[in-house]
């Protein structure tokens, strides 16, 4: 690559995101209430949606590494991602929360349990392209928005 | 006798005054115990023109609420909350402050709306929280204004301003026959100022002392029998309208319906104080009035965590709450409460958007960026991580400074020999991903170690400095501070200090059922080491 504009990256990224469902309308209105007053709003509450959600699964995975899970424990933590999921705009992890929702309600053991793998999953992607993100806003903020120096 | 008079220990009559740029201004209360959900609301609202307090321990909001109830309009709560339901902080509010109560939630259903409505709250919102409703809440505060203030101040009513109200018709000429027990000359004078300001409501604050008042005519009456006409009669505080004691009653049988006569101690954590006479609903006896005045001045614990946040953390100009005994700084006027908080520089939105947050460390100060991407553990979707990969590839190979560690995995619930998981779960055929080779980060890390890094995030030395103390922000523990945004939420601390923090608080006080002999549980590992010495 040439030359390289971390901003287009950064926009090229968010796109592909949004066309791909990982992000929706939601992560869009993030971007727009960062403004003078909240500048780092958005990289912020990535950073804190990476944190939370992980400290919540270190949560989850305390429950589910008992001999019998107990899913009642589980239900306010998926309840949690789902709320943090929901307003950081990502659909496809609400998706997978949802799906635990009704495999609850259906009392569908093994059900829940891929919910959570699944849950777990999209997390995985969600969390690895918001790494990306993160570090495209930190070439951003750190070299402004020319191309690399050939460092 | 109990006077209703501003200034009274027994009572007080909020004055409340509704100012030229109302709502901007209006003073609102967050309260979420999910970060990113109430970050995101405190940005709405401030966006709205409000000034926001926002907070994760709905404890700490009820304490801070008892002890200035005046310092605050509107509150806006999450239903589901680990340490204290949503229900049980709602109806406190609604009962001892009266104060409008908006709850948020991720469900929209409609027993759930019902549920907070029934609950005493004046709306429901949905998560995530929408721009164009919060723009709209202060509606509630003005609606509430005008129910309380039709009754008692024939004077205030008249000064309201035109087309705002539909009781101001009913208030002009109303000769409420309660208004005789009242002093007339008792109006307090900031009520009476007329112009284009609105009128302030003369919010009425069921104090311990009034509230044992109330209960003792409620039980010499009995709660069957009781009608606030009569319960008037009997209290004998001057100024305290029919109205105001109807819609007090209302609420304490809704909630002695719903929670029996031991709610008041349950909601103040004093589950175990035996005293509220049991679940005799029968009739209100003496004793649970006597358990409920002492409890309602006990402030509510908070598992002695959020003051302790407090109190480390240092608010933007290193205060920090003080406890009950002292005087807090959120007890201050409004004016002096927006010279204590730093204010966002900000031409649009006015002088009045200050935000004070109040939260615990309970995310990791620092994020752990790098990481081999080899930790992946869905390699089998090559399509979503190859451009990634590609992206990735470029970046470090062009960029001098690496940031750390990525954030490390979240392992595989997946069974497995190096899992110690027997019986727990299943393999599923379905979930090929549970498969894949991830065991080797499950087994080797355990639980409450996972996101420890051991290093600092760097954030450059650019307007993102994170590294170092800054001003306001010490420790991890973000107060998150509007002029230290780019700062408090990042700080340069170590990742695993932060990670056990948030950790702790998190699993010890969470309401989980830890099986005790939990074999991939470290701790618990530790303490049966020392149980076998």
């Amino acid at each position: 690559m040439a030359s390289v504009n971390y901003k287009e990256q950064l926009a090229a990224l968010v796109d592909s995101m949004l066309r791909e469902g990982f992000l929706d309308e939601q992560f869009t209105q993030l971007q727009e209430l960062q403004d003078e007053t909240s500048p780092g709003f958005v990289e912020e509450v990535i950073a804190m949606f990476c944190g939370d959600t992980g400290t919540v699964f270190n949560e989850i995975e305390t429950v589910m590494n008992q001999a019998v899970i107990d899913f009642q424990n589980v239900d306010p933590l998926v309840h949690r991602l789902k709320g943090s999921c929901c307003t950081v705009g990502a659909p496809k992890m609400k998706l997978a929360c949802v799906q635990y929702r009704q495999f609850r309600d259906a009392n569908d053991r093994q059900g829940c349990l891929s919910a959570v793998n699944l849950i777990k999953d999209e997390y995985n992607i969600l969390r690895n392209k918001f790494e990306t993100m993160l570090n495209l806003e930190r070439m951003i903020q750190a070299g402004g928005t020319n191309k690399p120096n050939g460092k | 006798m109990v006077r209703a008079i501003a200034g009274s220990s027994r009572r007080r009559r909020r004055q409340r005054n509704f100012d030229s740029n109302f709502p901007k201004g209006m003073r609102v209360m967050a309260v979420d115990d999910d970060l990113v959900c109430l970050k995101f609301l405190e940005i709405l609202l401030l966006h709205c023109g409000y000034a926001v307090t926002a907070t994760q321990y709905p404890c700490l909001a009820l304490n801070l609420l008892r002890q200035n109830s005046d310092a605050y309009d509107l509150v806006i709560i999450d239903v589901q909350m680990p340490d204290m339901d949503g229900f049980q902080l709602l109806e406190s509010i609604v009962v001892e402050m009266d104060i409008p109560v908006i709850m948020l939630s991720i469900h929209g259903d409609t027993k759930s709306v019902t549920k907070c409505i029934e609950h005493g709250a004046c709306d429901y919102m949905v998560k995530p929280a929408r721009f164009e409703e919060l723009k709209l809440i202060w509606k509630h505060v003005v609606k509430r204004s005008m129910t309380e203030t039709t009754f008692e101040h024939p004077l205030a009513t008249a000064a309201l301003p035109l087309g705002l109200g539909d009781g101001s018709s009913q208030a002009s000429g109303n000769d409420h026959p309660d208004q005789g027990k009242g002093k007339g000359n008792e109006l307090p004078t900031s009520v009476s100022d007329e112009g284009s300001s609105l009128v302030k409501k003369a919010r009425v604050t069921w104090s311990s002392d009034l509230h044992a008042v109330f209960v003792r005519a409620v039980n010499t009456v009995g709660l069957d029998r009781a009608g606030p006409k009569r319960i008037l009669e009997m209290m004998g505080v001057p100024g305290l309208s029919r109205q105001n004691v109807a819609s007090h009653l209302q609420k304490y049988r809704r909630a002695l319906r719903l929670y029996g006569p031991g709610f008041f101690n349950i909601v103040q954590g004093d589950a175990g104080a035996g005293a509220s006479g049991g679940a005799d609903t029968s009739g209100v006896k003496a004793k649970p009035q006597r358990t409920m005045a002492l409890a309602l001045t006990r402030p509510v614990p908070d598992n002695g965590r959020s003051t302790e946040d407090l109190r480390v953390a240092g608010f933007p100009n290193n205060q920090t709450a003080a406890p009950v005994s002292q005087t807090p700084m959120f007890s201050l006027p409004m004016s002096n409460q927006n010279a204590l908080v730093q204010k966002r520089p900000s031409t649009s939105l006015g002088s009045q958007q200050t935000i004070r947050q109040i939260s615990s460390p309970s995310y990791p100060a620092s994020i752990d960026l790098t990481g081999p991407q080899a930790t992946l553990d869905y390699q089998n979707q090559q399509s979503f991580v190859s451009a990634l990969d590609q992206i990735n590839d470029f970046i470090r190979n062009t960029s001098q400074n690496l940031l750390p560690s990525s954030i490390p995995p979240v392992p595989t619930f997946a069974s497995g020999p190096s899992t110690g998981c027997t019986t727990g779960f299943v393999t599923d055929a379905n979930s090929s991903l549970v498969q894949h080779g991830n065991q080797q980060d499950q087994s080797t890390t355990p639980p409450v170690s996972m996101m420890s890094s051991k290093q600092d995030v760097q954030w450059g030395s650019g307007a993102y400095t994170k590294t170092g103390p800054s001003s306001g922000a010490q420790n991890n523990e973000a107060t998150l501070n509007m002029d230290n945004h780019a700062v408090a939420p990042l700080h340069g601390t170590s990742y695993a200090e932060s990670a056990i923090y948030l950790s702790e608080p998190s699993i010890a006080d969470g309401t989980f059922l830890f099986d005790d002999d939990n074999e991939g549980d470290d701790l618990h590992a530790m303490l049966r080491q020392f149980q076998n010495k």
